[in-house]
């Protein structure tokens, strides 16, 4: 009854930053709803284990969403290679569907542009804007430096910026 | 060098949040203000507001609650007949069956003298002598007919009673239950009760073949079989077999379960435990007067009373 309770507040506090982060993270919206309720079914069922001394709770909350994405591209890899899908999208030689789903929501501008920066420089991304965390978080989150995690990020936000050109046209 | 400070202080702006308040406060080149103003953008896109929170919620509470059902449903089936007689325990001797094993019971179970597991029957026997340490959940809930506390479980008690005076006769897990729940709930299972006199009907509803002892000791006679139902129709997997006798204090019961990890149980004794052979399976005989075995998928328990160890076996050795 108690773990009930303290789920909500957990969900209701932080169901946008997870959805953020994971929508900065992969391109279609049905994928980041999906995900989004996977990592809440995975804190649901590790919250009676989470212990403030280990990591502060946003930190281990977003571990969690991190893993989740993770898993997610590492199942798409495999399956690339064997599910029928992937070959339709080689015999269609067009992007999956899914890479455009967020558009209308996000600029195809800021899509292309997000394209651009690597797996660990998006993630960065995704947990600056998206989780909206602050430095030394996702330095204990990503195994950097605080100040790497700097560096990094004023090296995505300068990639996005000559990619996209204009802010207004976002 | 200078490149080095713009990272810095960028670093530095946007951990502070300086991207979320209005751009007349920022400070700095033109093409930094362009990073900020991107920050600002970035950090101001909310995709979720265009999710079904809602839904997703609902997502995450049906599959946890199954999650859980299941988790508990998985549990309750390997202790749905925890017989645990322990004779330093308080209750024991008046406890009959419990649903839930109790929370200390598997730490008790786990300091057995001896085990014998055959799949889906676990029988463990205990020291006699070795003191257990008082239930955790019980402190300071039990009384004995003179209103004393009842701390420790050094000495053998008769009857106990909770803080209202109230006998207590059993305990489903960590609860105590008192006599008259224990009354409302035998009249609520009495409800539910499908009683089959006629032991040709037995067939009809059990999922596995039922087959009666051909012996039964003299004065012995079979009364009727029972199942239980419920909302889903009868129960096909449990069958309680009484019998009757003239001779009195002599005592017959079975029970016959269809043999999964539902049915499976576990059982203890603090008296004699011995494996032995029924039909060519290995079998449980506990204190010369049950006997437990699994044979073509069925879980079998003879329970006796009043009746020599040879009886007993003899009775087993005739369910085929």
């Amino acid at each position: 009854m108690d773990t009930d309770k303290l789920f909500t507040t957990v969900f209701e506090t932080y169901y946008s930053r997870i959805f953020n982060y994971i929508a900065y993270r992969v391109s279609c919206h049905y994928t980041a709803e999906d995900l989004t309720s996977q990592v809440f079914e995975k804190t649901w069922s590790k919250l009676h284990s989470y212990s403030p001394e280990k990591a502060p709770f946003e930190v281990w909350l977003f571990a969690i969403a991190r893993n989740v994405v993770n898993d997610y591209y590492r199942s798409r890899k495999r399956n690339r290679l064997f599910s029928l899908d992937a070959i339709r999208e080689l015999v269609s030689s067009r992007q999956a569907p899914e890479e455009h789903m967020l558009e209308g929501e996000r600029s195809g501008r800021l899509n292309l542009a997000l394209d651009t920066l690597s797996a660990k420089e998006r993630n960065i991304v995704a947990l600056k804007f998206g989780a909206d965390l602050k430095n030394k978080e996702i330095a204990s989150l990503t195994g950097m430096t605080e100040s790497n995690v700097g560096v990094i990020l004023y090296r995505c936000m300068r990639k996005l910026k000559s990619e996209i050109g204009s802010v207004d046209q976002l | 060098m200078k490149t080095k400070k713009t990272v810095q202080k960028f670093s530095r702006d946007v951990d502070a949040g300086l991207h979320h308040l209005e751009p007349a406060q920022w400070k700095g080149s033109p093409e930094y203000l362009e990073l900020l103003e991107l920050s600002r953008v970035l950090a101001g896109q909310d995709f979720s507001e265009a999710s079904h929170k809602q839904a997703v919620l609902g997502r995450v509470r049906n599959k946890t609650y199954n999650q859980q059902e299941e988790k508990i449903m998985k549990m309750n089936a390997k202790l749905r007949r925890p017989v645990i007689i322990l004779a330093s325990l308080l209750v024991a001797g008046v406890l009959s069956i419990s649903i839930v094993k109790p929370s200390f019971a598997q730490e008790l179970l786990d300091r057995a003298l001896n085990k014998i597991n055959l799949g889906n029957i676990i029988a463990s026997q205990m020291d006699p002598d070795e003191t257990q340490s008082f239930p955790e959940a019980w402190k300071g809930k039990l009384y004995d007919k003179n209103g004393n506390k009842i701390e420790d479980n050094t000495k053998k008690l008769g009857e106990v009673y909770n803080a209202e005076g109230e006998q207590i006769v059993n305990f489903d897990g960590d609860k105590l239950i008192t006599k008259s729940e224990q009354e409302q709930r035998d009249k609520e299972a009495e409800a539910n009760r499908l009683i089959v006199k006629d032991p040709a009907e037995l067939d009809r509803y059990a999922l596995f073949t039922v087959k009666l002892p051909k012996y039964l000791p003299e004065g012995f006679a079979f009364d009727h079989g029972e199942f239980s139902k419920g909302e889903q129709g009868v129960n096909g997997k449990y069958l309680d077999l009484i019998f009757t006798s003239e001779k009195i204090g002599q005592k017959l019961s079975m029970q016959f379960r269809y043999s999964d990890e539902e049915t499976a149980y576990e059982m203890s004794t603090s008296g004699k435990m011995e494996k032995v052979r029924v039909n060519g399976a290995d079998a449980v005989m506990m204190d010369d007067r049950s006997l437990d075995w699994e044979a073509d998928g069925v879980l079998y328990s003879v329970n006796t009373s009043g009746l020599d160890r040879s009886e007993v076996l003899k009775i087993a050795e005739s369910i085929r």
